[in-house]
């Protein structure tokens, strides 16, 4: 992913040679850099963000979430050893932390959901899938984006995690133990009752 | 009617759809900044906070209180105690309205019942026996005497 605000200055300084890889910009942070801590916030904020929405189906508390792992992170440098990724360590933080705001809120919280983009309309899976329905294409697609999303949430934190990380965002088995900190038969279980859940709560779109 | 498997397959095409939801446009030209600011906000904060254990006791009670709130109406509560106790004992000390007045000898302060009320029945104090009594402490002592409030006056 681009650095937003990289083309600024660019005239003026060297463009760097290698991208410096995260080893680099973990030890670099460490020492107070906030410019390396900046570049690994803008490597990895946009796939940290999309697991707390997902998590949530709420734009404003995955902003919130999101941020406050990266800062969380920051603080917690000096613990990272090393032994997984960082960008495990970082999902770790950023999903605990979801998980104990879903927890600590009474109840579900309302739906802020953000835009489909331009590419819904014309992904031909998601086309056939609503196109039989209604003739406005768009507001199936936002119905059964609000659908799915209420479905989503009446999954446990659990499940809806997994969901989320192998079906919408495509990560392993292994990645997702990882993360999870459990073992692959936890998350092939997991998945399945997910899915489960999930087809009966959306019987009616499935059909 | 479809087969569950087919099901299936129409579940994993309609979770494709999460994939197309996008946060406002340029919301992530923000994002990293915003991070970065406020860790340097929370770094300005903990250089401002001020070492308590460096600081003097009152002003570490001070901060005790301030962090723990059932200690601080516990602390409350007693200063309120001590104060409703000390009017309730002034009240009661000055019940037995005794006085210190002047003697006719002139310096000399000796404790004097109240005429009024009688509170055990009896007759006032009479001057010769009251001049009596500060003469005899005032012999020993060779000062002005103070007669306890709770002492009898009279010889009674």
């Amino acid at each position: 992913m681009s650095k937003p605000g990289a083309d600024q200055g660019e005239e003026a300084s060297p463009r760097p040679t290698a991208i410096p890889d995260d080893p680099a910009l973990i030890a670099r942070a460490r020492g107070g850099d906030l410019a390396a801590y900046d570049t690994l916030v803008g490597r990895y904020q946009e796939r940290i963000y999309a697991t707390v929405y997902h998590m949530t189906a709420n734009h404003e508390d995955a902003n919130d979430l999101a941020q406050e792992s990266f800062i969380k992170a920051y603080q917690a440098l000096a613990s990272f050893k090393g032994g997984s990724s960082f960008y495990t360590w970082l999902y770790r933080i950023a999903v605990n932390k979801t998980i104990n705001f879903l927890k600590q809120r009474r109840h579900r919280g309302h739906l802020s959901l953000n835009d489909l983009d331009f590419n819904a309309e014309h992904d031909a899976e998601l086309v056939a899938l609503v196109s039989d329905k209604t003739p406005r294409r768009d507001a199936a697609l936002a119905e059964l984006q609000e659908k799915l999303n209420e479905a989503m949430l009446k999954l446990s934190e659990d499940h809806r995690l997994v969901i989320t990380l192998h079906d919408v965002q495509g990560h392993s088995h292994d990645e997702i133990a990882e993360i999870m900190d459990c073992n692959i038969g936890t998350v092939r279980s997991r998945l399945f009752y997910a899915r489960q859940q999930m087809q009966g709560f959306l019987s009616d779109y499935l059909k | 009617m479809s087969n569950p498997s087919e099901e299936f397959s129409r579940l994993r095409q309609a979770l494709k759809l999460k994939r197309h939801e996008q946060p406002p446009p340029r919301y992530f030209n923000e994002f990293s900044s915003q991070v970065v600011n406020r860790l340097r906000e929370t770094q300005a904060d903990k250089d401002q906070e001020i070492d308590w254990s460096e600081a003097p006791w009152l002003r570490r009670f001070l901060h005790y209180l301030e962090s723990n709130s059932l200690a601080a109406v516990g602390f409350a509560g007693s200063i309120c105690a001590l104060l409703i106790g000390g009017i309730v004992y002034s009240e009661y000390s000055d019940s037995p309205a005794t006085n210190l007045t002047n003697n006719n000898d002139g310096n000399q302060m000796v404790a004097q019942r109240n005429p009024a009320p009688v509170l055990f029945g009896d007759a006032p104090a009479d001057a010769a026996g009251s001049n009596a009594l500060q003469a005899s402490f005032g012999a020993s002592v060779g000062g002005p005497v103070v007669v306890p409030v709770s002492l009898k006056l009279g010889g009674q």
